[in-house]
């Protein structure tokens, strides 16, 4: 077999050599000992001799070009010898060699980019100084306060900017916090109508002069509000304010098992029918429902029966059976007020401001959820592969009649926004790349902007 | 039923010698002069009479040389303690501690141990000026494959001398030369403080102190002194620098919301540096109700002259304001 | 033998009288060994299957294995960066080596160490150093530990001629000395430190003079002798083992490569390299063996394919085994 010449690495760091000039002419004969190549590395040039006696053929390696390490630039063919025929591609690398450029990322140590390496690794933030710079624009976002000053405010729901510090710089440290703090907003508990069995928020306001402009009058319309597993009627408080503000007419229920009404409920299927009382007294001419998550469920059934005129899914349960199964369970009946707070961060998709309800809010909706009215439910839910709701074929048939759109967060850590992408031509996808599970939480403006399109 | 015996510290280590040395033949004691002279700090003592020159090795003056064949006798079987006159001298022999005893067993895979003790006679306050009164731990604490301890009492010398005997892993052990002569229970036979654990001296709500060395005995005075002005201080004896107990420290801020480190290794990039950067990592990050505050030596050489030798490291002055101004928000 | 053998001076070196055929056989063989794996070492580096750099002992055969020749399996050796050949002579798989030079879990080393730190602690390598002259004092003190629990037992101590000016190599041999411990020093002088020939570097002509500074016996042989080595070192080894305390032995030799695999030989002449390889030990050797008959041709022949085997199934063994699990970063930095 012919001798290969290959480029060698002299140095620990080395992963390519600029070849400067052979010093031996393809087909001329070449002894063992003699200078063959000079190539040159970072750290200087190198001359390379010839490891066997023969005739220099198929050179392959172009002055002036960089080569990698072991790469074959030329063979010394001594008598008689040859390649065998399928052998002979221009660009030779051999068998055993692994390719230079899987080289360069298999050796850290022969990182080229290791100037690109070793900037991203030095930290952006600076040393500190001694005097704080630029602090005027911040003191007046954010006071100084110690990070248990700000737990305890936050546990009272205090606003830090209330308060007066009397640490240096004006920091706030915790005795500046008032222990027992009067200002505890809590929940305010609107009394709801009662629909047959169902408590549910109807709120319709006079629409403002502002807000009317000649070639734009839109009908006011009635927004049926269907809310998800084991929340009620306030996670839709923006939107609800946002439509009534509007002239338009809110209808907002509490679900079976859910918030005040008392009617329970054990299965998906038997979410919609007392909802239906609220439908029927409404008697709305110009309906649009608005379901989330598990509200699709119900949503759908309502929309086979009433003459709605568009029906719109925010991260809707069922398009497939992934779920998280364990939000489900432990959001049914959660063993410690830290346990809900940990099950609702799933619900935001925002890293900074992980937390959607307040501590005390939190509490209350423990205090609530511990009755355990939602057990059976979260049962029924869950079957062995996954969510035991499909809502494909109901929102397929709707969809035929009726205009039908989805909004999905591409951050849903509950169900699978990805399989609204499967959902057929008729149906109308709204993505919201960056939301977690509750987009309207998130962009309440534009999912409000999506919903009036259809008016 | 084992007996207590008042001993001071130098005498607690020597009875753990003694203890460890009579239990098992593989221990043997290396360093300059331990043999008749008794040990530059009179550790050592008569233990030459007791176990006989080949086990009481005194070296020629030969730091780098020595530690090499202290580790090289624990790669091959004994169990050596190797005695450095002053910490500072550990410069010379920094090539075998930091490339050889920290590096061989992960080196050879796993493949051979070095169960080695090195102790280190450490700190200042006896006149001894800049070249034999450093504080060298984060030194020391700053490389893999080493265990580094600090025993701030003779019951800890003894119990910590013991186990780092006992221990497989090279452990460097510092005594600051201010506490030989301190008196202390000793229990008699053998016993081992754990390598790895800090011990809370003083209960307290209003700030944590965290020190090492003779720094918690000026700590705890110090804590008297803030009792009788109200204010509430817990003590904790750092007791080992690598590992650091990181729990009992992250626990203690929890509950008191502030901290101080006091140490008398140079302030920069010292252990308290570290200190402060794990409970700023962890969860008590949280219950901090003040910034993290450090006190430790200054940023010169030991100086010869008494009044600038005290002025270089924190004295009990010192930790009182320090802890004072923490609890006020003054810092 | 006959009578009128008997009457004429048996003028075969030390190592024909003295070691069975056998063990002469092992010896070439494993001179062979080392020089094609060496070769095979080089090889794999500049296809660049190998990380790191590499310090090769080709030329310096002869010393590992002549010195290794004198010693028993319970005798122990520390080894320098230039440790390929020690690691061999002392008994070594090569499969095992070059796993470890590929950084692989299977290595001696576990991957870890690479080629300045290969180890086979089974066979009596307590390892070689990547600090010159950080293995000397080590093995005083494995000689320290072997004078209470393995009496008898000697370390032999490998190091350079740039060794001998570090501090360590001087409080080692008074250590050693003083104690009267069992511990041959080797000092493998090939003439260069690194780039610094020995005669710029050092205040003495000769290494084994420095011994009688420590006042232990000092000899000086040619390193590229085998059976001068053997010669050399057994007498050191059994005035140890009888108490005699250590010695220190300068074998004379050269390496053919440069000190590392960035080494551009400036410092030396082409016409010396080639001088030097001019009286390769190993064909030294082979050629002694082969005029006394203790090989013939065919033996010689299969010797080589032998080697061959060993190196070619080493590779491929190093090639396919495993690389450590990322996960495992942090084992074997403590005990416990």
């Amino acid at each position: 077999m012919p001798t290969e010449v290959i480029l060698p690495k002299v140095d620990m760091d080395m992963t390519h050599a600029r070849l400067v000039k052979w010093h031996v002419a393809e087909g001329e004969p070449v002894v063992a000992g003699d200078l063959l190549f000079e190539m040159e590395t970072d750290k200087s040039v190198m001359e390379v001799e010839a490891e066997a006696d023969g005739t220099l053929s198929r050179v392959t390696g172009v002055e002036g070009t960089s080569i990698g390490i072991g790469e074959v630039i030329a063979y010394i063919f001594a008598a008689g010898e040859a390649l065998p025929a399928d052998e002979l591609p221009l660009d030779v690398t051999p068998a055993d060699a692994p390719p230079s450029a899987k080289l360069a990322t298999d050796d850290p140590a022969s990182e080229t980019s290791a100037t690109e390496t070793r900037a991203a690794d030095v930290p952006t933030a600076d040393i500190p100084a001694t005097k704080p710079t630029a602090t005027a624009t911040a003191a007046a976002e954010t006071p100084r306060a110690t990070p248990y000053a700000r737990r305890l405010a936050r546990e009272h729901n205090i606003d830090l900017s209330t308060l007066r510090g009397s640490a240096r710089r004006g920091r706030i440290q915790s005795a500046d916090v008032p222990p027992d703090t009067a200002a505890r907003p809590g929940k305010q508990q609107t009394d709801l109508d009662l629909f047959g069995q169902v408590r549910c928020l109807d709120r319709q306001d006079a629409r403002h002069e502002s807000d009317r402009s000649d070639s734009d009058r839109v009908k006011p319309a009635t927004f049926l509000l269907l809310h998800g597993f084991s929340a009620d009627h306030t996670s839709y408080a923006s939107l609800t304010h946002a439509l009534a503000g509007k002239g338009h007419r809110v209808l907002v229920p509490d679900l079976p098992g859910h918030g005040q009404t008392t009617a329970e409920t054990c299965h998906p299927d038997d979410l919609a029918k007392p909802l239906a009382a609220v439908l029927d007294a409404a008697a709305a001419d110009e309906l649009h429902i608005v379901a989330h998550s598990l509200g699709a469920v119900p949503a759908l059934q309502l929309s086979e029966r009433y003459p709605v005129r568009s029906l719109t899914l925010i991260a809707p349960a069922g398009m497939s059976s992934a779920i998280h199964a364990d939000f489900i369970r432990g959001i049914a009946s959660p063993a410690s007020v830290a346990e809900l707070a940990h099950l609702l961060r799933l619900l935001s998709a925002k890293p900074d401001r992980p937390d959607i309800l307040s501590p005390a809010a939190v509490r209350e909706l423990f205090d609530s959820l511990s009755q355990g009215r939602l057990t059976a439910l979260a049962e029924a839910l869950l079957g062995e592969i996954g969510l035991n709701v499909d809502i494909v074929p109901a929102l397929h048939n709707v969809a035929a009649r009726r205009p039908v759109r989805v909004i999905v967060g591409g951050r849903d850590r509950i169900i699978d926004a990805r399989a609204a992408t499967c959902l057929g031509p008729n149906i109308a996808v709204h993505h919201f790349p960056d939301a977690g599970h509750l987009p309207h939480w998130e962009y309440p403006r534009e999912v409000l902007s999506i919903l009036e399109r259809s008016l | 039923m084992s007996t207590v015996a008042e001993l001071s510290y130098a005498e607690a280590i020597r009875d753990g010698f003694a203890t460890a040395m009579t239990a098992d033949e593989r221990v043997v004691l290396l360093g300059e002069d331990i043999g008749v002279y008794g040990g530059a700090f009179q550790v050592t003592g008569d233990l030459v009479e007791r176990f006989g020159d080949d086990r009481v090795i005194d070296t020629p003056i030969s730091e780098l040389g020595a530690a090499g064949v202290a580790i090289g006798a624990a790669v091959n079987g004994l169990r050596p303690v190797l005695e450095f006159q002053f910490s500072d001298f550990a410069a010379l022999a920094m090539e075998q501690i930091t490339n050889q005893a920290a590096k061989m067993r992960y080196m050879l895979g796993g493949a051979v141990s070095v169960p080695v003790v090195m102790r280190f006679p450490s700190g200042s306050g006896t006149g001894a000026a800049a070249q034999h009164s450093q504080s060298l731990e984060a030194w020391l604490g700053h490389v893999p494959g080493l265990k580094v301890v600090q025993p701030s009492t003779p019951y800890d010398a003894k119990g910590l001398l013991l186990a780092a005997i006992e221990d497989p892993d090279p452990v460097m052990m510092f005594e600051h030369k201010l506490l030989y002569k301190m008196r202390g229970n000793v229990p008699e036979g053998h016993y081992t403080v754990p390598i790895g654990k800090a011990e809370i001296r003083r209960r307290g709500s209003d700030a944590t102190v965290v020190a090492s060395a003779v720094m918690v005995h000026r700590a705890l005075a110090a804590a008297e002194r803030l009792a009788e002005r109200g204010i509430s201080l817990e003590v904790i004896d750092l007791r080992s620098v690598r590992p650091i107990d990181t729990d009992t420290i992250v626990e203690s801020v929890c509950r008191t919301h502030r901290l101080l480190c006091v140490y008398e290794g140079v302030k920069t990039l010292g252990i308290g540096a570290e200190i402060s950067a794990r409970v700023a990592e962890s969860e008590a990050f949280d219950f901090l109700d003040a910034p993290i505050a450090r006190l430790g030596g200054a940023e010169t050489p030991i100086p010869y002259n008494p009044r600038l030798e005290k002025a270089a490291v924190p004295q009990i002055e010192d930790i009182e304001k320090a802890v004072t101004g923490l609890v006020a928000g003054r810092l | 033998m006959s009578l009128s053998a008997n009457r004429k001076v048996d003028e075969r070196s030390f190592a024909l009288r003295e070691l069975e055929p056998r063990k002469l056989h092992d010896m070439l063989y494993r001179m062979r060994l080392i020089r094609r794996f060496e070769e095979g070492a080089e090889e794999c580096y500049t296809r660049g299957l190998i990380h790191g750099t590499m310090h090769l002992s080709i030329g310096q055969e002869a010393t590992a294995i002549g010195v290794c020749a004198a010693l028993t399996a319970e005798d122990q050796i520390t080894s320098t960066h230039r440790g390929h050949g020690h690691c061999i002579a002392k008994g070594a798989e090569v499969r095992l080596m070059f796993a470890e030079f590929f950084g692989k879990e299977a290595g001696y080393c576990r991957g870890r160490g690479g080629s300045m730190h290969i180890a086979d602690v089974a066979s009596g390598n307590l390892g070689a150093n990547g600090i010159v002259a950080g293995g000397i004092p080590i093995a005083v003190g494995a000689a320290l530990a072997n004078k209470r629990l393995h009496p008898g037992r000697v370390v032999v101590s490998f190091f350079g001629d740039g060794a001998s000016n570090e501090g360590a190599f001087h409080e080692a041999l008074n250590m050693a000395s003083i104690w009267k411990l069992s511990v041959i020093f080797i000092c493998e002088n090939n003439g260069y430190g690194m780039s610094t020939s020995t005669s710029r570097s050092t205040a003495v002509e000769s290494i084994a003079t420095r011994a009688s500074a420590y006042h232990m016996p000092g000899s000086s042989v040619d390193g590229n002798d085998v059976s001068a080595v053997v010669e050399a070192t057994t007498q050191a080894v059994e005035r140890a083992r009888k108490g005699g305390g250590p010695a220190l032995i300068e074998c004379k030799t050269y390496r053919w490569r440069g000190h590392s695999k960035s080494d551009r030989n400036r410092y030396r002449t082409k016409a010396e390299i080639d001088s030097w390889i001019e009286k390769d030990p190993i064909r030294r050797f082979e050629d002694e063996l082969h005029a006394h008959g203790i090989i013939d041709e065919d033996g010689i022949a299969e010797m080589k394919a032998r080697v061959e085997a060993a190196i070619a199934e080493g590779i491929e063994f190093a090639k396919a085994a495993a690389e450590p699990a990322i996960e495992d970063l942090e084992e074997h930095v403590y005990s416990r």
